[in-house]
């Protein structure tokens, strides 16, 4: 995949002007804006989806991208075999660029199965009921009266400039994600989940310095940014800090946390920041590791279902969980698995 | 009086009795030419005596007093700027121009502004709104144009400079009509910034006055580098140096170049004239010899594709919106439209709509983009020529 870029177009807003009205609304008067101008590379409503999504992936790299709704829009241009350029004005999310190409493929297709004729005009897309109306017929070309601005002198970038912008350039999304798989050795759906957020990503190399990365990549694209996404905020936003998963990391490393109640410790501390240590004492999370603890336990859950006992000893693998199930919930989940699964055949075995 | 020694009485006469001489005269004679649409004599008075003082412990700076008359298309803060037109006959500029800001900090008295062609769509000095500029050498005759009332005001001993602007002529032109000296300076060495330009890649400001030092005096004032226009260059030259130093005996071996085109459709007279100056230079020492500018033919048709392309662009801002007296309509071009039919004039009007036509996205290759192309051939004509001679002399107008 590959698109080409023609121009880039640096300008300010003027302004709106609102002629029904007769007001004027300056409050976006100066900002700057880019209009990229891509070549016609771009072969199907998926490629147009997926180059939009890298090239704001890139730009929000970049920092340039300003925050607010409606900063970044698309002008999109389509033509298929047998037709005019058909130009669609100002549609503000990829969704919809993919939305309206979809669409116009579909009306464009049908107005010359039906013997119609596809004139140049501008449309605009409907956000509510995804399609898109006309805007404007016939695109005046008098509408374009460009001339080279005598006022502004040509810029050359030196070599030299170059080089030096290209030395203060964060690192791309596409470099980041080679290197994490490369670095890292994290497997692709993991390392696209990281770098689709900047902030994550960086959070994520903090972690890698003092845990597995596999495991900080594997507890960051998964667990972290799920609920980040649930409760709507960012690792810059929330009180979590990457100390907080290499902990948390080793914890689980030692046997001492189970993968439920790390799951647990996440959702939580994306709020509170709470230190992990003092978690795990307060919410008693230290797995029951000790063999004649257990034992006891099992011995309590074995007294209280007889049934399935004698169920396992009839055959039924089945049994074997439903106990297992009965001393996690006994121990809240604290009970070490495998060493709870050990014990529970030996003694099982023991009393048949 | 030559500029020089107006300087030295100046600087030990009194200030306030020449002003007042400058003002008897504009008032007993201007009612005839016509060469100011806007006077500022109170300003004017406050900064003589300001001046006064300064002169009075020799602290003055380079124009020491000076009356300076401005073209109306140059922005003086707080003063009216009409660039000659009814479109902006109450617009106060709300700033100085560059240039305004050098020649006020080197003292010189700015008295009032020009009459000129509207938006500089002239050569005689006859389309201004505020009515036509009188020759004061022969009221009978035009002044010449865009920067009329400049040439006139200093012709009519108005003001002691002036500063016109140039396009294809506006210095130029009117210097000669009226018989004073004007000069345009190459693009880009004087700041166009608070200039309302005609054609922003030819044009730019430059000076008026009765001698060459006067000429090389304010020059060396409104030159140079300035971060507002980001086409101007440094200029490290004094031209007044230049004129100051220069020597009669300089002249000998210096090789002078006059292209034969010149002298193709030219009025006799003139052409006499010019000759006869050529032969002068030459008994003094100088090398002449007749050179060819073979593409200066296309000059005509190339100047209009270019004035008339960035004309028409310039002129957009001027849609009752934002400046001009607005007349509405039933949408924005019909307001657009009554709004510039009712404060322009037909030469305006005629090069907006012409500039238009030929900026249009369908013919831009055919012309706009072709007459820049020509415009470096003609470039390169001069260039040629500059390399081997030192001058390249010729007259200013073909007719009287």
């Amino acid at each position: 995949m590959g698109v080409g870029i023609w121009e880039i177009h640096i300008e300010e807003d003027p302004g709106r002007y609102e002629l029904r009205e007769g007001k004027v609304d300056l409050n976006r008067c100066g900002i700057p804006l880019a209009e990229i101008v891509t070549a016609p590379d771009i072969k199907s409503p998926e490629y147009a989806r997926e180059f939009l999504r890298d090239l704001l992936l890139s730009l929000d790299y970049l920092g340039v991208i300003r925050g607010e709704s409606g900063s970044v829009r698309a002008d999109v241009n389509i033509s298929i075999m047998g037709g005019n350029r058909i130009e669609i004005k100002n549609v503000n999310s990829v969704k919809g660029v993919y939305k309206a190409l979809k669409y116009e493929i579909v009306r464009q297709k049908a107005v010359l199965q039906r013997g119609g004729t596809i004139t140049m005009e501008t449309r605009h897309f409907d956000e509510g009921s995804m399609i898109t109306k006309a805007m404007r017929k016939k695109e005046t070309l008098a509408d374009y009266r460009y001339i080279p601005d005598p006022d502004l002198v040509p810029f050359y970038v030196s070599p030299e400039g170059l080089s030096r912008i290209e030395s203060i350039l964060p690192e791309s999304p596409h470099n980041k994600k080679k290197r994490f798989i490369e670095e890292y050795s994290l497997g692709e759906e993991i390392v696209d989940a990281l770098i689709s957020d900047l902030y994550l990503s960086d959070f994520f190399e903090e972690c890698a310095k003092d845990s597995n990365p596999l495991e900080a990549g594997k507890w960051c694209a998964t667990e972290l940014k799920r609920r980040l996404n649930e409760k709507n905020l960012s690792v810059s936003t929330s009180m979590i800090t990457p100390k907080h998963i290499s902990d948390m990391i080793d914890f689980i490393e030692k046997g001492e946390l189970s993968v439920k109640n790390a799951k647990w410790i996440i959702g939580d501390v994306v709020d509170t920041g709470e230190e992990i240590p003092t978690l795990m004492s307060k919410k008693n999370f230290y797995q029951i590791r000790s063999e004649d603890t257990l034992i006891k336990i099992l011995e309590k859950v074995m007294r209280e279902n007889p049934k399935a006992v004698l169920d396992y000893k009839s055959g039924n693998q089945n049994a074997l969980h439903f106990l297992f199930g009965k001393v996690v919930n006994e121990t809240e989940g604290r009970a070490d698995p495998s060493k709870t699964i050990k014990l529970l055949k030996d003694k099982l075995y023991m009393e048949a | 009086m030559f500029t020089k020694d107006l300087i030295e009485n100046l600087s030990c006469g009194s200030l306030e009795e020449q002003f007042h001489k400058k003002i008897e005269t504009i008032q007993k004679k201007d009612n005839e030419i016509n060469s100011f649409i806007t006077l500022c004599l109170e300003d004017a008075e406050k900064s003589s005596k300001i001046i006064q003082k300064k002169i009075n412990d020799g602290s003055q700076g380079r124009l020491s007093g000076l009356i300076i008359s401005i073209k109306d298309n140059i922005a003086v803060s707080n003063i009216r700027m009409t660039c000659g037109s009814k479109a902006l006959e109450n617009y106060i500029a709300p700033y100085d121009a560059t240039i305004i800001n050098s020649i006020k900090k080197e003292d010189g008295i700015i008295i009032g502004k020009c009459n000129m062609d509207e938006f500089a769509c002239g050569s005689d000095g006859t389309s201004s709104y505020f009515g036509l500029t009188k020759n004061p050498r022969n009221v009978d005759y035009v002044s010449g144009g865009s920067s009329s009332g400049s040439a006139a005001s200093v012709a009519a001993d108005f003001a002691d400079l002036s500063v016109g602007s140039d396009t294809g002529g506006s210095i130029r032109c009117p210097a000669s009509f009226c018989g004073v000296y004007g000069l345009k300076p190459s693009y880009g060495l004087v700041s166009r910034y608070g200039v309302s330009d005609m054609a922003m890649s030819m044009e730019g400001p430059g000076p008026f006055a009765k001698d060459t030092y006067g000429i090389a005096l304010l020059l060396d004032v409104i030159a140079g580098k300035d971060p507002r226009d980001t086409m101007t260059v440094d200029s490290n030259n004094s031209y007044l140096s230049v004129v100051e130093n220069y020597r009669y005996e300089n002249i000998k071996n210096m090789k002078i170049a006059y292209a034969k085109e010149f002298f193709e459709g030219i009025d006799e007279k003139i052409k006499n004239i010019i000759l006869d100056k050529i032969g002068i230079l030459e008994s003094q020492g100088a090398k002449i010899e007749q050179v060819s500018l073979p593409n200066i033919k296309y000059v005509i048709p190339i100047y209009y594709l270019i004035v008339f392309s960035e004309f028409s662009s310039a002129m957009s801002k001027f849609d009752g919106f934002k400046y001009g007296n607005y007349i509405p309509g039933q949408d924005i071009v019909e307001a657009v439209s009554n709004t510039r039919e009712s404060s322009m004039g037909t030469e305006v009007k005629r090069r907006i709509l012409l500039g238009t036509f030929i900026t249009m996205e369908e013919f831009r290759g055919r012309w706009y983009t072709k007459a820049l192309k020509a415009r470096s051939a003609i470039k390169e004509d001069f260039e040629r020529i500059f390399k081997t001679h030192d001058l390249l002399i010729g007259p200013t107008m073909p007719m009287l």
